[in-house]
């Protein structure tokens, strides 16, 4: 680049992205954390390991095909146009590494902007982790962390989280920080596999009411809420273009810089700094105050608020992201406990309702809040609507993400390869791998027993 | 011989790729995406290997019940205790 305000604007855009990652790993560490802090003793390493290795996996496919989906399926394909040119996102492309090779400096942000739509990536996959743990077998979830985190979100980023998806083109489709993008469609992933995984053993009487199987460590729920709250940040920021100059696209004379949402769409980072604090606020407000105090609850909620504000939070006003956010809670803790009940469905960290219904309700109620905006700089492009994001929240929730979840996971269980054995479950999945530790641990203990007596310590 | 770039003394612009052994991505590729798919077929194998010895361990009555309470054991005290241990 040899003009020094393109470069400054190219390699900030550049650093900015890598900040964002760098944040959004946070949500990672945080789900670990929850998920471990979730689970009884006896199965925490193995829950710990399940959600780990879904990023190398991961990764490495969205290197080999989650990228180049983003760009070559926009169109469907072949609903607004055939199969999209992005040769900068095969696996082959000079541009997906070290490479000077060319002048609008693309080799400069191929690589984060792969990594900030990656760790999206982790992130679904680590959503579904949640829901299914102490009972499904690792090979198996990593199969369908593939699925989700390389294949289908990806899918419907193509579809309703570009500039020229065919959603946001027939559509209107608007889904700013991706209520629908990333937690509708996880959250139906989820329910797609507990569907045929069942619930743990000890979940439900025999009367069918639901047993409360108490988190070994509710400190580390908490923290990694926590966590992930801060990562969340990450995520937000991820989700806009620091600089762009929307001016042209506006019909003006001059130049228009501004950040803009991921549809390039004028917003600002203090719009949506205004907006996260106030949705989260309101989730967790009224997260207090439906559970009746219970901290897992209202730090659910939490997120909750904000899944449920995310699709409009470029544009709202903060006290309606924050309404918003409440009402959302409201919806996703009834729907949790009526679908726990009335189909026996054993969410093991509510990710489904948290994600899943808060996410479906986002989508829709910014059809009804920001009804007839743009939802694009395309004049020619469909308008928000109440029925463009009802049919996107339909697409999100059940046709990528139910839908392809309940197929992989029927035929794994055809298979017998979806569910641990019912012995090893009883035993512990960490029992049952690791079960030289336990006598290990016992051996240990005798021995410095032993000690402590020659020494004349104890008798 | 040489893997790639020879000299940083040359027009920027026109140097491209900066990896070692330009040409050869597509067959990178296809490395890493057999390499992937192999991992899964090796995991998966070793996990149902793993799944079988633990069932036959555990298909003996005195050894699963002995499982279940060591791992509901909270304490290593409630632990020993699964093991006869009086402490």
């Amino acid at each position: 680049m040899a003009d020094q305000l393109e470069a400054l604007t190219v390699i900030f855009t550049e650093v900015y992205y890598w900040i964002t990652v760098v944040f959004m790993f946070l949500i990672h560490v945080g789900f670990c954390m929850y998920e471990v802090g979730a689970s009884r003793r006896k199965n925490m390493m193995h829950t710990l390991m399940k959600n780990t290795m879904l990023i190398p996996l991961v990764t490495v496919t969205f290197f080999y095909f989650g990228w180049w989906i983003y760009f070559g399926w926009a169109n469907g394909p072949f609903i607004t146009g055939g199969v999209g040119e992005a040769p900068w996102a095969t696996p082959w492309s000079p541009l997906m590494g070290a490479s000077l090779s060319d002048a609008d400096g693309w080799s400069h942000i191929n690589g984060v902007f792969w990594a900030a739509f990656l760790l999206f990536s982790w992130t679904a996959a680590s959503i579904v982790s949640g829901a299914v743990i102490e009972r499904i077998r690792s090979g198996s979830f990593w199969l369908l962390a593939v699925v989700i985190g390389s294949f289908t979100w990806i899918i419907d980023a193509a579809w309703g989280w570009s500039p020229d998806g065919w959603m946001v083109q027939l559509l209107g489709y608007h889904d700013a920080y991706a209520s629908g993008v990333i937690h509708a469609i996880a959250g139906g992933f989820a329910l797609g596999i507990l569907v045929h995984l069942g619930p743990r053993i000890g979940k439900f009487r025999k009367d069918g009411t639901p047993r409360n199987i108490v988190p070994h460590n509710p400190w580390m729920v908490t923290i990694g809420l926590f966590l992930i709250y801060t990562g969340f940040w990450g995520f937000y920021v991820a989700c806009n273009i620091p600089i762009f100059d929307v001016g042209e696209a506006a019909g003006m004379s001059e130049s228009f810089f501004s950040t803009t949402t991921i549809y390039l769409t004028p917003t600002t980072t203090s719009a949506i700094t205004f907006n996260f604090l106030m949705s989260l606020s309101g989730g967790l407000m009224m997260g207090y105050i439906i559970s009746k105090g219970d901290a897992f609850w209202t730090y659910s909620s939490g997120l909750a608020g904000v899944i449920a504000a995310s699709s409009g939070n470029d544009l709202y006003h903060p006290i309606q992201a924050m309404i918003i956010a409440a009402i959302g809670v409201v919806f996703m803790y009834k729907m949790h406990f009526w679908v726990e009940r009335k189909f026996k469905i054993d969410d093991a960290v509510g990710a489904v309702a948290v994600h899943g219904y808060a996410g479906f309700f986002g989508v829709v109620i910014c059809g009804f809040v920001l009804w007839g905006y743009p939802a694009s700089m395309n004049p020619d492009y469909a308008h928000i609507s109440p029925w463009g994001q009802f049919i996107g929240a339909i697409i999100m929730f059940f046709v990528l993400g139910f839908l392809p979840a309940w197929i992989v996971a029927g035929i794994l269980k055809k298979m017998n390869l979806l569910r641990i054995p019912v012995h090893i479950e009883l035993a512990g999945l960490d029992v049952a791998e690791y079960y030289d530790r336990h006598l290990d641990r016992a051996d240990v203990y005798e021995a410095t027993l032993e000690d402590a007596k020659n020494r004349g310590l104890i008798n | 011989m040489s893997t790639g770039l020879e000299t940083w003394v040359t027009n920027l612009n026109e140097v491209g790729p900066l990896y070692p052994f330009t040409g050869t991505e597509v067959l990178l590729a296809i490395v890493g995406i057999a390499t992937w798919v192999i991992w899964h077929i090796i995991q998966i194998k070793s996990e149902i290997k793993l799944c079988d010895e633990e069932e036959k361990l555990f298909a003996d009555k005195a050894n699963l019940e002995k499982a279940m309470q060591r791992s509901n054991a909270e304490t290593l005290i409630e632990m020993l205790k699964t093991h006869g241990k009086e402490v």
